[in-house]
């Protein structure tokens, strides 16, 4: 295993170059503003920042709007682009940046559809599953909305996406500490909410 | 207990989004028609903007090159409502940029914003009591007779305000000096050297006092509001002196029109005397 490991990068630097100047190449026609660049990218990226923006706004709509948001602003943004971490990254980064609207429309949404009480309910072989799930999920967007943007941030790409502390801490722009510390906090908040909502 | 149900939160959310189906190609499509159209304006506003950018360009260029810079700012100015202002406060108006005010400009509503300080004090009869004197008023024509050439009689300005009755020339006596009834402006150096310049040229008619009268109001203020005046009454000192080349040159200024319509007609008509009937 350990010699596999060694050896990896002997095998493997070519691709890895390639794609690096492949990106590269990429990211040069972004900030000249190409389409067809943007196309690429959004054909390759949809599915992460999409998943991410659901997750994170927890609203089908505003994950779309969020993910029109990142692709249309990726060419000015593609400006302050280093190469320091991935393109997939850059793109959660700058719905991160955009996620504040998009989260408050969302909350908003999700407040006037439970005053209504026509929340929707999926349609799904296995219903009653189904439902105890959206409504635990249900639960904790709602709990979520309580919270600020930041911690919630943190909370949905470190529990929900599985991210590492680094990886989040890199996302948002801060020192990992201050992740952890933020991930901390809404966790406390989180678990204090859903055990009010449990207790009524 | 709490991180059980938390944990089972989290995994709820993750499957509820991962179950939800993404837009992908309508929002695909929804972002290239917002990037389309976003360069589309950018390109709209530059097609109009640029020829804009141009015709401004080329018409300051344009006007600075014929000397119509001045005036074409004063008129922007008095459109603007800033020249107004800056008539009712001559002080300002002092450190602005120049002023080559038509002489018709200056009748309408200057003359009592350009009464000199001093005569603030004065009472109301005292400025009818004055109304006949001599009183620089920049705005008014007056006679101004230029012996040295037999030109024939040109306006000279004088200051629109309740003069003193020490200054007297019975040539030139205003018929029509506005009553400066309102509140007078404070008096500054710029003012003085006015009112000596105009006291050399029009009372005492000492052309060499006056000259160097008006060489120094204009070192002083140099853009003042009593500038194109004084450069036309520089002139006129320098043909009484007999310095009729360097008359021509200012006065050519004045009939090309760098100042204005101001004075224009006068430069033209005492260009020619001094030319001579052409051949």
């Amino acid at each position: 295993m350990r010699a596999l490991d060694l050896l990896a990068p002997l095998f493997f630097s070519r691709p890895t170059a390639s794609a690096a100047r492949a990106e590269e190449e990429l990211v040069e026609r972004l900030r000249r503003g190409e389409s067809s660049a943007i196309a690429e990218v959004y054909d390759e990226h949809y599915a992460t920042v999409r998943a991410f923006a659901r997750r994170l706004t927890g609203d089908d709509a505003a994950a779309e709007d969020l993910v029109h948001d990142v692709f249309v602003s990726l060419p000015s943004a593609a400006q302050r682009f280093r190469g320091e971490s991935s393109l997939k990254t850059f793109l959660v980064s700058i719905a991160v940046n955009h996620a504040r609207h998009h989260l408050r429309s969302a909350a908003r949404r999700r407040a006037a559809l439970e005053r209504l009480g026509r929340e929707p309910l999926p349609d799904a072989p296995n219903p009653e599953r189904d439902v105890s799930r959206a409504a635990l999920a249900r639960a904790l967007d709602r709990a979520l909305d309580q919270l600020p943007v930041q911690q919630r941030v943190a909370f949905v790409l470190c529990e929900v996406e599985d991210r590492s502390a680094r990886e989040a801490a890199e996302i948002m722009g801060v020192p990992e500490a201050t992740a952890r510390t933020r991930l901390f906090h809404a966790k406390q908040k989180l678990r204090a909410l859903l055990d009010e909502e449990e207790s009524r | 207990m709490n991180d059980d149900v938390l944990r089972a939160a989290t995994r709820a959310l993750r499957e509820e989004a991962d179950a939800s189906k993404g837009r992908g190609a309508e929002t695909r499509a929804r972002v290239l028609a917002t990037l389309k159209a976003r360069r589309a304006r950018k390109l709209a506003a530059i097609r109009v903007m640029v020829p804009l950018a141009a015709v401004l360009v080329g018409s300051v260029a344009w006007a600075d090159a014929t000397h119509r810079l001045p005036s074409v700012w004063y008129e922007i100015k008095q459109d603007l409502g800033f020249g107004r202002e800056e008539e009712e406060a001559p002080a300002e108006a002092m450190s602005n940029p120049p002023a080559a005010a038509p002489a018709a400009k200056n009748v309408k509503g200057a003359a009592p914003a350009e009464a000199p300080a001093e005569k603030a004090e004065a009472p109301a009869e005292k400025v009818a009591e004055a109304e006949p004197e001599v009183s620089p008023t920049p705005s008014e024509p007056q006679a101004a007779p230029v012996d040295a050439v037999g030109a024939p009689m040109v306006a000279a300005p004088k200051i629109a305000a309740a003069e003193p009755p020490k200054a007297s020339a019975p040539s030139e006596t205003a018929e029509e000096a506005p009553v400066a009834a309102a509140p007078a402006p404070r008096v500054d150096s710029d003012d003085a050297l006015y009112r000596a310049a105009h006291q050399a040229h029009f009372v005492t008619r000492d052309p060499a006092a006056a000259l160097a009268a008006w060489d120094a109001y204009l070192r002083a203020a140099p853009r003042g509001r009593f500038a194109p005046e004084a450069h036309y009454n520089r002139a006129l000192c320098l043909v009484r002196l007999g310095r009729t080349a360097e008359a021509e040159r200012t006065l050519e200024l004045f009939a090309s029109g760098s100042f204005g319509g101001y004075r224009k007609a006068e430069a033209k008509a005492l260009l020619d005397a001094m030319r001579g009937p052409t051949p």
